[in-house]
């Protein structure tokens, strides 16, 4: 009983530090907080430095996707290619190919149950900002401004929050962990013709690739559901096919 | 990677929007493929229990449960799943605890063995009409059409026990359950069907009635189901596909399914290409129970002009649309969709949709009112839980689940005009395309 109160008074203790540092950096002087671009330059840092991450061209990253509960699964290959074009191809086990292509100016899906689709207005906007390949290293094209917002747990370790705004997209939440700079958990709100969907994506399994540093997982929950993505190969520079980029017919 | 949003995540979860919906399928349809061998321990068996409780508990759609005390539901029935002395019986102390919920796809799939087991099957389609259990199509090239049964014969018994003592008994397997009418006559039906299947090469003795004829009995030899699978989908097992696309008199296109499994996109795709010269489309939905939701947009895609919504899912954290995308060709004539008590769920959703939009006409009866996006995932025990994650509404606002799709144009079957090889709502879907095509 004695140790239980000691906890609870530990614990206590624990959250009102934090409530104190939330507050202290929303306020103006943030004295306990870095600011945003002490934070970012951490981070790029920690995944191997702007230069050795802006040296490359195009990358191809390929691994396996799982959906859960309801059991599917499959693979996908993601071409990205500097400065902002990308193309998504996922094989899901039963379903069949999906296609998901952002080439500059338009963007556009296929897919085997509902077709074809060029998307628009908002959607088009930040599927453009999505496919910016400079994104991962350059915190400051991706966002219009970063605020630090305070510390927060994430898988138990400290975690600065940072709001990236984006100009007429919703916030991401960015969440860069106290010790290592890197990034550990993003909230996003994705726009669809669907409606809005609100994901919480947990970067983890840092590896080193041709010198920076990439994740090779990242859990995903979106409303009852988890998507994990596991890395397989990652490569730079390689040549790329236009096919990659060309609309079905 | 980095910490870029990842575009497919977006993607992704438009995906699982698409696969939203699976089915109220009478359990003997699934049960065949999700039954998997299990042994008997009571560990696994009170894991199963939690699981079931829990994730209802944390996500069902509906945070007040209908009404429901989920947590007085636990405590009438963990103490059944405790004292359960095999899996079968814990399946059904479950499936007693999900009908509480007095909602379709709540379920769990084992393989129910009060209902026949095997991959053999006759190959007909039944109808409960006011005959009786009545044949309402036969499988071409099935074991029923080679020992020669046909639509409008009526089924009065099945290896000796009559329609009765076969109905009585589905009743006292779906007893305690809140379903619709129409609901409850399709589980009757699949359940009738499942009744007549067994093991390949093995013999089935069938009575059967046909008017201004002698009551006799047909031996049947089931045969394995020689037709297309669709792949597993995740948790959702492989199901036997049927599909037909034809011209009828007149110049319409007719397109028939059994189901919406992915499989089947592309022959639907095929299909309304086929037809694009028609003066009408009639698509043939009666006794298809559901399958993936998207691919109700995704029919629906191949006859809009003007992107839409079908309706929309509410889950506790989140309102989606099903959206619709037009697609390059889309068939512009008028559609007429034929739909019956056993039009279920993705049936529904397209029907309702559509209906709203006032793109097509409905002939024939009203819907299931079975409508609820679910998921399926695996318990300890090996069976599949069904659980529904959100409602759904037509675009008009109008909760379907429990309620059922009214038709446009009110048409019932016959059992005597089956016998004259006549499908009494076909001929009023053909009427309405004729008149609108006559505009």
């Amino acid at each position: 009983m004695k140790l239980n109160k000691y906890l609870l008074m530990l614990l206590a203790l624990v959250f009102s530090g934090t409530a104190v540092a939330q507050k202290a950096g929303e306020g103006s002087a943030k004295p306990s907080l870095p600011s945003a671009s002490e934070i970012v330059a951490k981070y790029v840092a920690a995944i191997g430095g702007r230069e050795a991450n802006a040296k490359f061209k195009s990358r191809i990253t390929t691994g396996k996707v799982s959906f859960s509960p309801i059991g599917l699964s499959g693979t996908y290959e993601q071409l990205d290619v500097s400065p902002n074009r990308s193309a998504l191809r996922m094989d899901l086990a039963g379903v069949g190919q999906f296609l998901d292509v952002t080439d500059g100016g338009t963007s556009w899906a296929n897919d085997p149950i509902q077709g074809f689709r060029q998307r628009s207005g908002k959607e088009l906007e930040q599927s453009k900002n999505s496919a910016l390949f400079a994104r991962t290293y350059d915190l400051n094209a991706a966002y219009t401004s970063l605020e630090v917002k305070g510390i927060e747990k994430v898988n138990g370790s400290d975690a600065y929050v940072v709001i990236g705004k984006q100009n007429g997209l919703p916030d991401d939440t960015i969440f860069f962990d106290v010790a290592s700079g890197l990034i550990v958990r993003t909230d996003s709100t994705s726009i669809s013709p669907q409606g809005e969907i609100k994901t919480q994506s947990f970067p983890s399994d840092y590896r080193e690739v041709d010198g920076i540093k990439m994740p090779h997982k990242v859990r995903s929950v979106i409303p009852n559901m988890e998507i994990t993505l596991t890395v397989d190969k990652v490569e730079h520079d390689v040549a790329v096919s236009e096919e990659k980029f060309a609309r079905p017919k | 990677m980095g910490k870029r949003r990842f575009s497919e995540l977006g993607f992704a979860a438009g995906l699982i929007i698409s696969l939203g919906i699976l089915i109220f399928t009478a359990e003997a349809q699934i049960a065949a493929n999700a039954a998997q061998p299990a042994r008997d321990d009571a560990k696994r068996r009170i894991e199963s229990f939690e699981k079931v409780w829990s994730t209802v508990n944390e996500k069902h759609y509906d945070p007040t449960f209908g009404g429901v005390d989920w947590a007085a539901v636990r405590v009438k029935y963990e103490p059944l799943a405790r004292a359960a002395k095999t899996d079968d019986e814990l399946h059904g102390v479950l499936r007693r605890m999900l009908s509480e919920l007095k909602l379709s796809h709540f379920g769990i799939h084992s393989g129910n063995p009060e209902f026949g087991s095997g991959a053999g099957e006759v190959g007909v389609e039944l109808k409960s009409l006011r005959s009786g259990m009545t044949i309402f199509r036969v499988d071409p090239g099935s074991a029923a059409e080679k020992a020669g049964l046909k639509p409008g014969m009526v089924i009065t018994s099945i290896d000796g026990r009559s329609s009765a003592e076969i109905v009585e008994k589905l009743e006292t397997a779906i007893a305690g359950r809140d379903l619709t009418d129409g609901t409850r006559r399709a589980y009757r039906e699949r359940l009738f069907e499942a009744s007549l299947g067994g093991e390949p090469g093995t013999e089935v003795k069938i009575g059967i009635s046909e008017p201004g004829k002698a009551a006799r009995t047909v031996t049947v030899i089931r045969e394995e189901f020689a037709g297309e699978y669709s792949q597993p989908l995740g948790n959702f097992p492989a199901q036997p596909m049927k599909f037909e696309s034809r011209r009828l008199e007149g110049n319409i296109g007719y397109i028939s399914f059994n189901m919406w499994v992915i499989a089947q996109m592309p022959k639907l795709r095929a299909a309304m290409r086929e037809h694009a010269d028609a003066a009408g489309i009639i698509i043939d939905l009666r006794g298809n129970p559901g399958g993936v939701g998207g691919m109700a947009s995704g029919l629906a895609g191949l006859m809009l002009k003007e992107e839409l919504s079908l309706g929309s899912m509410r889950s506790r954290e989140s309102v989606m649309k099903f959206s619709v995308f037009p697609q390059p060709g889309a068939f512009g004539g008028p559609v007429a969709v034929l739909i019956d008590h056993g039009s279920g769920s993705t049936s529904e959703v397209f029907a309702a949709g559509l209906q709203d939009a006032g793109r097509i006409t409905l002939v024939g009866e009203r819907t299931a009112g079975a409508v609820l996006p679910s998921f399926f995932e695996k318990l300890p025990t090996g069976a599949t839980f069904q659980y529904a994650v959100s409602d759904y509404r037509s675009p008009k606002d109008v909760l379907v689940e429990g309620r059922g799709v009214d038709p446009d144009v009110k048409a019932e079957l016959d059992g005597e005009s089956l016998a004259k090889g006549v499908d009494t709502q076909l001929q009023r879907a053909i009427e309405v395309i004729q008149k609108r095509g006559n505009k």
